[in-house]
């Protein structure tokens, strides 16, 4: 029940916002924000429940073919942890933006509640074809902020974001109306019994596994996005307004990662297995090449675009080592992401609202003029960039341990050359931007007001408490994909008294689900 | 009393469709198109009433229940397709159908 | 059990405290003209720092020189088999490196408070300095590797802070970037050590000091390290780690950042790149003994950098004329020492050095942050002189530091200096001669400052004219190091019988090691008295020929900037000629990635996809006709052709 009622919350609140405020900007980002903050606090208990689940509904059955499409919601420590993401960064991302955005606070509000909804109903869907409906479902909410709210080039870059998606996700329906083809009536569930699903797939002549693979992790892919796969990130990430690319770095794009998770390595596990050296190969390139074509960046948008690339490059190398460590790294450091790539976003907004322009070469000084700024600036740039004490180090860490344990150390280095590089360009951000004199003359406030920096601070103290806590994070995992994949392999697990409640929690009405589809 | 045959009711529903397509094909004003559109649904009804009194006693219940569907949406169709034809006619000064097109050529 | 181990995490929770306030008060008071008051900020920054090190005092008593205390805040990392824990260990190691970082560390802070007087980022400033405080007594606090990560990394940050710390200056934001960056690639190598010392473990990989050590004296892990794989993972642990110290305490190759450094404020190149964050790659080489001193390669290549980075170092130093670069190279050579005595094995001496070298070069910085301060911001040896009338306390704290450095007899270089050399002797005579040859350059160029500084007639009058005696916040932590560098080496005076406390003190830590690599080969009797008179004949050599070329009024002419020209140029920026090869491909291979790929190769695919669809756009689009009633009747006609086919295909 809470489930639902945390999915339905979004789109209440677009609604309430559509009705119930008025056209002034200020009031529209009060009430967002308040509706935000209610919003988080009613996804907070996720984290601490474990697993959950509701009872499954059959929805309607797709044409032609005899699957069911249940509608139930489910969670566990990985989408709980993500949807986290999406949960805070909302109203962050509609109060930092009430001064850019304006009068037009109101829609802004609107869709960004309306994408953090089908955010939600991604990482909450448990059957693959609801999950799909919202996976798509985020474009159009996502392009409206970009093509409405956005830079100069808001035309180009939203149309860009929209052809890529559209057309990556595209074989993933085809691979999807397939699968569910062959399923022959065992439900789709993707957390949980999957059991029935897979083994239809051995049955499969090994062409026909392999292209359903490969059409699946286009989609997601091109949503993380993996590396050549990445062109519409960089233009899209500088033109979007700062609160939606905030939302779409911060929680959308960790979207894609968890379809890996969620779907390709367990629906995949002989093809996952085969191609995961592939996978980090692309990963690690991915984490060289961003952070070296983010150096070379002067716009600073482009620059924490091509950044992203980098972390999230790692953060797929993670995943495939199919290792405890790997894994746990890779979910940490998607939060750590989501925290400092949203707050850096944010401040560049504010920063990019003062000077009308993204150039690093125009800025300097700002050390002097804005202390305020400079210093969250330099808080997350330095979580950015894995500074021990911060959850991105955790994070790191964990993922450069994996490989060198499951790739050699040659993987550890060029992962670990990767967070040099980031140190460099992100440095040389804060050089342009902080030190020696303006370059040409700010208009707008000196600094951040203390209202201003509430957008931002909270995002900085979650960093650093997961820096040097990690346990939540780490130990939601163990209730959620690493089980499962522990149980499939050999070594049996002994999971926890604690542990095993959560799961059965989790499973039981999977269980129901999937006797009902047989019925 | 006489019973009309079902074949010529259907020949009749058939001359109507025919004369409602001609209509929208042949006319450029687009009250003309409006009125072929509602010809042509009408006779669609007849067609359905027809073919009802042919089926046996529960069965043609169904026949006649699709017309009364028809009906209001035809009377939804034609409250709407009225309301921007005139918003239309606002704006362009013209019921033309050819002068409305705005495609590249 | 001993009741202190729960107030172990008060050690760095101080230092932290002080900084958050210090910060707060900077942020907060950003709209007054002068910030926060001087005195408070002041205050809550040398009481932080002051408060460490009484409670470090009181640790240190409490416990006997065998035993460590432990405490464990929570769990930090939990992957599964691997965990990591929060906490901190405090044994006489621990206690000797925090007597004196914080010891030092709060006669600092107090200097700074004249200082830095004038200068509007006052309470920024002691807020970084107790960041600092509180990441260096991290880092040898820690009871695992990545606790000290927590704390190797936190120093570098506050080090960027600090040289950046004067931000409208955009020099100082590159000296600062470069001191990152290089650290950082230090730090790869500390962290792919780390990585590589776990899979040499094996299973149940351990971070935990303690459990590193236990697991190089086992004897039953003897085999692993025998084999193949062992050694080289082993090798290949002791010399990325090694790589890490060489970031942090500037040796071969990743020491130019270290010169650079003296952009920031002199107070802080005393602490930090002198006194306490350079010197902890001798900490983690001496707490990591147990592994090293099984990597005889490694060894030799602490040694071998250690000795090259000494003499380098030294001679470059000769080439200097700002007053802080010659004790920043100064610096990097005495460090290079220590490295020579960890590599040979001698522990023990390498961390004495470690010691002294801190009191003298810290009463060196600070006394030329004196003679800065005196001369409003001038830092060009040639145009000082005969400043010892103007400035008689500053110059008998740096005539103190000159002393202990040169090692000259009871002076505190004298006995730790003296002591590694003799070390040296014994494990290779090249060495030796190397080391002395250093000790020879190293009198040249510290009599070379002393004299142009000091002596001589005056080169710039109106500066002199102008001089002032230090305040009294700056002249008491002068007084004190100035008293240090002349005393404290007599903690561990080998020639006389009963003064080597801090070697009983940190003996118990390092003996296992120190006795691994002594097994076998026995002991050595050299005599001392004649490493000593060698010694000091060595110094007043180098001294003697500095005063015959530099003394009297040989004509020193300042033109231009402070950098050195010609060859002492090349010499000096030798390593930077290093970096150049591996930061212009790295730039280029930047400029290619944007350029090229990125524009050219994905750019240039999505605009062609782009053109293929505008172009079937523009053929379709023909076949539209714009007329309704024909879209409508070729629809029908459309209709019509679908439902033949199917009828005829279903006769």
């Amino acid at each position: 029940m809470h489930l639902v009622l945390l999915l339905l919350a979004p789109f209440v609140a677009a609604l309430l916002l559509a009705f119930g405020s008025n056209k002034e900007g200020q009031s529209s980002s009060r009430l967002g924000l308040f509706l935000g903050l209610g919003i988080a606090a009613l996804a907070f208990p996720l984290v601490l429940c474990g697993g959950c689940a509701t009872e499954p509904i059959a929805w309607f059955r797709i044409p032609g073919i005899s699957a069911t499409v249940n509608f139930q919601l489910g969670s566990d420590g990985l989408s709980a942890w993500l949807l986290q993401l999406a949960a805070w960064l909302t109203p962050a991302a509609i109060w930092a933006s009430r001064r850019a955005i304006g009068d037009r606070m109101r829609e802004f509000a609107i869709w960004t509640f309306l994408l953090q909804g089908t955010i939600f109903g991604s990482l909450l869907a448990t059957d693959m074809v609801v999950f799909f409906l919202f996976f798509e479902a985020m474009l159009v909410p996502s392009f409206v902020l970009i093509s409405g709210f956005g830079g100069r080039r808001r035309r180009h870059a939203s149309l860009l974001f929209v052809i890529f998606t559209a057309v990556g996700s595209a074989p993933l329906m085809i691979a999807l109306y397939f699968m569910a083809a062959i399923s022959h009536g065992t439900s789709l569930e993707m957390i949980g019994a999957r059991m029935g699903l897979i083994s239809q797939f051995h049955m499969l002549p090994i062409g026909m596994s392999v292209a359903l693979f490969l059409a699946v992790v286009v989609a997601f892919a091109v949503k993380t996005p993996l590396l050549p796969l990445h062109g519409w990130q960089a233009d899209t990430y500088s033109e979007a307004p700062a609160g939606t690319v905030a939302l779409l770095s911060g929680a959308m794009a960790k979207v894609g990662v968890y379809g890996f998770i969620r779907f390709v390595i367990p629906f995949f596990p002989a093809e996952a297995q085969k191609y995961a050296g592939w996978f980090v190969l692309a990963g690690l390139v991915a984490v060289i090449y961003g952070a070296l074509v983010a150096m070379a960046q002067s716009d600073f948008k482009r620059l924490m675009a091509f950044s992203s690339l980098g972390h999230l490059g790692l953060v797929v190398a993670g995943v495939f080592t199919f290792t405890e460590g790997g894994i746990k790294g890779a979910l940490i450091l998607m939060v750590a992401h989501g925290l400092s790539a949203g707050g850096l976003f944010l401040l560049l907004g504010y920063l990019e609202r003062w000077a009308k322009s993204r150039h690093l070469d125009d800025f300097g000084g700002l050390a002097a003029r804005s202390p305020l700024f400079s210093t969250l600036l330099v808080m997350l740039v330095l979580a950015a960039v894995g500074l021990p004490g911060t959850a991105g180090f955790v994070g790191e860490f964990l993922i450069l341990k994996a490989l060198w344990a499951s790739f050699g150390p040659g993987a550890a280095l060029l992962g670990g050359l990767g967070v040099i590089l980031s140190a460099a360009y992100a440095l040389r951000m804060v050089q342009k931007l902080l030190f020696g004199k303006p370059a040409l003359p700010l208009e707008g406030e000196a600094d951040l007001t203390t209202g201003e920096s509430f957008a931002i601070v909270p995002l900085v103290l979650g960093l650093i408490v997961l820096g040097f806590w990690p346990t939540p994070v780490t130990r939601a995992i163990d209730m959620s994909v690493y089980q499962g994949w522990k149980a499939k392999s050999a070594v049996g697990c002994k999971p926890c008294p604690m542990k095993s409640a959560a799961m059965s929690q989790c499973h039981k009405p999977t269980q129901e689900s999937a006797d009902a589809a047989g019925r | 009393m006489t019973t009309i045959p079902a074949i010529c009711i259907q020949f009749l529903a058939l001359v109507l469709f025919v004369l409602g397509l001609a209509t929208t094909l042949s006319r450029r004003n687009l009250f003309f198109l409006l009125m072929g559109v509602e010809v042509m649904l009408n006779a669609a009804n007849l067609s359905f009433v027809g073919f009802s009194r042919t089926l046996p006693g529960e069965a043609s219940v169904e026949g006649l229940v699709i017309p009364v569907f028809v009906i209001a949406l035809s009377a939804a169709e034609a409250c709407v397709g009225l309301a921007m034809l005139i918003l239309v006619f606002h704006s362009r000064e013209s019921v033309d159908a050819d002068a409305y097109s705005r495609m590249k050529e | 059990m001993n009741q202190l181990q729960h107030y172990l995490w008060l050690l760095p929770a101080l230092p932290l405290l002080g900084a958050i306030l210090n910060g707060t008060l900077s942020l907060a008071s950003t709209d007054t003209p002068n910030g926060p008051s001087r005195g408070l900020s002041g205050f809550i920054g040398t009481m932080a720092s002051g408060l460490a090190f009484v409670l470090t005092a009181v640790l240190a008593l409490s416990i006997r020189n065998d035993e460590a205390i432990r405490q464990v805040c929570w769990t930090w990392i939990d992957a599964g088999s691997f965990k990591v824990n929060f906490g901190f260990a405090f044994d006489s190691l621990t206690a000797m490196m925090l007597l004196f970082i914080t010891g030092i560390g709060t006669l600092i802070h107090l200097y700074s408070i004249g200082y830095m007087a004038e200068d509007r980022g006052f309470a920024r400033f002691f807020a970084y300095l107790n960041l600092f405080m509180a990441s260096m007594i991290v880092l040898v606090l820690g009871s695992n590797m990545l606790m000290t990560f927590i704390g190797w990394e936190g120093v570098g940050l506050c080090s960027y802070l600090l040289i950046g710390f004067w931000h409208h200056e955009p020099a100082n934001g590159d000296a600062a970037r470069k001191a990152f960056l290089v650290n950082r690639a230090g730090d790869l190598g500390f962290l792919l050590g780390a990585f590589a010392l776990m899979a040499l473990m094996g299973s149940n990989a351990s971070l935990e000091y303690s459990a590193i050590a236990a697991w190089f004296r086992d004897s039953a892990n003897a085999s692993i390290l025998a084999s193949g794989t062992g050694a080289g993972l082993l090798t290949a642990a002791c010399l990325l780690i090694f790589l890490g110290c060489t970031g942090k305490s500037a040796q071969i190759p990743l020491l130019t950042w270290l010169p650079d450094a003296m952009a920031g404020p002199t107070p802080v190149s005393a602490l930090i790149h002198a006194a306490t964050m350079v010197t902890s790659g001798v900490y983690l080489i001496s707490r990591m003994s147990d592994m090293f001193v099984r990597s005889p390669l490694t060894m030799s290549v602490v040694a071998g950098i250690g000795i090259a980075t000494a003499l380098w170092a030294a001679i470059a130093g000769l080439f200097q004329n700002d007053i802080k670069k010659v004790l920043a190279y100064s610096t990097v050579s005495q460090l290079g020492f220590m490295f020579v005595a960890a590599g040979i094995g001698a522990f023990d001496a390498a961390l004495f050095h470690v010691f002294t070298h801190a009191f003298f070069k810290a009463a060196l910085f600070l006394g030329s942050g004196s003679v800065i301060h005196a001369l409003h911001g001038e830092q060009d040896i040639r145009k000082m002189g005969g400043l010892w009338k103007k400035l008689p306390l500053t110059f008998g704290v740096m005539a103190a530091g000159w002393y202990a450095i040169l090692g000259l007899p009871l002076g505190a270089g004298f006995w730790s200096k003296d002591l590694i050399l003799e070390k040296a002797f014994v494990h290779s005579p090249l060495l030796y001669v190397l080391g002395l040859s250093g000790a020879v350059i190293t009198a040249l160029y510290m009599t070379r400052l002393m004299v142009l500084t000091f002596f001589g007639k005056s080169r710039d009058e109106h500066a002199a004219a102008h001089a002032h005696e230090a305040p009294v916040s700056m002249a008491v932590p002068l007084l004190i190091l100035g008293l240090g560098a002349v005393g404290a080496g007599f903690f561990w005076a080998g020639m006389i019988p009963g003064m080597d406390a801090f070697q009983v003190m940190i003996s118990p830590v390092l003996s296992p090691a120190q006795g691994f690599l002594s097994h076998g080969t026995g002991e050595h009797h050299v005599s001392a008295l004649l490493f000593a008179a060698i010694g000091t004949l060595a110094a007043l050599v180098g001294a003697t020929a500095a005063w015959k070329i530099w003394g009297g009024n040989a004509k020193v002419e300042a033109i231009g900037s402070s950098a050195p020209k010609g060859f002492g140029a090349h010499w000096t920026n030798l390593f930077d000629y290093v970096h150049a090869l591996v930061i212009w491909p790295t730039k280029a291979v930047s400029w290619i990635f944007d350029k090229v790929v990125q524009t050219v190769v994905f750019g240039g695919s999505i605009a062609l996809v782009q053109f293929i669809v505008e172009l079937v756009g523009d053929c379709v689009r023909s076949l539209q006709r714009p007329r309704l009633r024909v879209n409508l009747g070729l629809s029908l006609a459309g209709l019509l052709a679908v439902l033949a086919f199917f009828l005829l295909g279903a006769w």
